[in-house]
């Protein structure tokens, strides 16, 4: 039997936390992944609950409309400048 | 002390299972690193890992130095079967060995479920629960992989080839009449027979295979005598202590 689709293995820890991607395989269908994940990603107890996807069913952006004009200053606020201003204004009483 | 004396009729049958545990783990780990894909060749693994780990759990209520009871016993002392003494060097052979094995070892361990023995019930109860997913992990493989004609005439001349070697694991051992006697297993290697080829009638009617499961045991019946595969496998797995008998592992 070959793999015949890549699958996206995200697992879940037990408790509030989020899924996570763990990795990726390859399998006939999703049924085998999900039993090909348990082994592969978590044999040893790291996730509570396991999902996998197609990797042919995610979506996937363009890095260009990502990167494109990336350095905006006027977007990132760290609070530095304002943080200087409100020292300013301390020293000054 | 162990929980049960390994020459009583009980400690007899349950070296029997823990034997079984063993050799079928040991020859599934000969995979590694090598089984035909990478996901499959950490799952099979990953599972033989668990069949040494019900042989551990089990030698442990017979034996207090289980590396000597499992590693270093006179054969004659062994009670496993042909079945999983057999060396298979075939995938698909190996595949159809893990299916019939697992449908039969859920059944063993079904049988031990309500136990006498509080200590069996345990170990049976965590092993259960691995069981279930071996189970479903080689009957999702066998039927995916008949799906193609191929791989389907491949599997069926398996099944037909290991089917009566199979049966051997229904061989049953002198002590079984007193583990079925004072509780601590349920059912006899009998009755566990028919459940087992009611199992794989279900699976081959549900896939479609023209096979007719009848169990005419091929080889030895009693455990009493080992496979001729079975001295070549053991030096294979003393190898690394052979060398050194008095080295602390």
């Amino acid at each position: 039997m070959t793999a015949s689709h890549i699958f996206e293995v995200f697992l879940k820890a037990e408790g509030k936390s989020e899924f996570r991607h763990a990795g990726s395989l390859g399998a006939a269908d999703r049924e085998m992944a999900l039993l090909l994940a348990r082994e592969c990603y978590s044999r040893r107890g790291e996730g509570h609950e396991i999902w996998v996807v197609r990797r042919d069913d995610i979506g996937v952006a363009d890095t260009r409309d990502l990167s494109a004009n990336f350095v905006k200053p006027h977007r990132m606020n760290d609070g530095k400048r304002v943080a200087e201003h409100r020292r300013s204004q301390r020293e000054d009483e | 002390m162990p929980l049960f004396d390994a020459s009583s009729g009980v400690g007899e049958f349950l070296t029997a299972f823990a034997d079984d545990e063993h050799l079928i783990g040991s020859h599934h780990a000969w995979w590694i690193g090598i089984a035909p894909f990478l996901e499959e060749d950490l799952a099979f693994c990953s599972i033989a890992q668990d069949e040494l780990g019900h042989a551990l759990a089990l030698y442990d209520l017979v034996t207090d130095d289980i590396d000597q009871f499992a590693l270093r016993r006179d054969r004659s002392a062994y009670r496993s079967c042909d079945f999983v003494e057999m060396v298979m060097p075939d995938w698909a052979d190996t595949l159809v060995r893990h299916w019939l094995y697992d449908t039969a070892e859920h059944l063993r361990w079904e049988a031990l479920a309500d136990s006498s023995s509080v200590e069996v019930r345990g170990i049976a109860a965590r092993a259960l629960t691995e069981e279930s997913f071996h189970v479903k992990h080689a009957r999702l493989m066998v039927s995916r992989s008949v799906q193609s004609e191929q791989a389907r005439n491949i599997v069926i001349d398996s099944l037909q080839r290991l089917l009566p070697h199979s049966a051997t694991m229904w061989a049953s051992v002198a002590g079984e009449a007193e583990a079925l006697t004072s509780g601590v297993t349920t059912m006899s290697s009998e009755q566990l027979a028919e459940q087992y080829a009611q199992a794989l009638r279900n699976d081959v009617n549900e896939w479609g295979l023209d096979v007719p499961i009848v169990l005419e045991p091929t080889g030895q019946s009693h455990r009493l005598e080992r496979h001729h595969d079975f001295d070549d496998f053991y030096a294979s797995l003393n190898l690394v202590m052979d060398l050194d008998p008095t080295a602390n592992w």
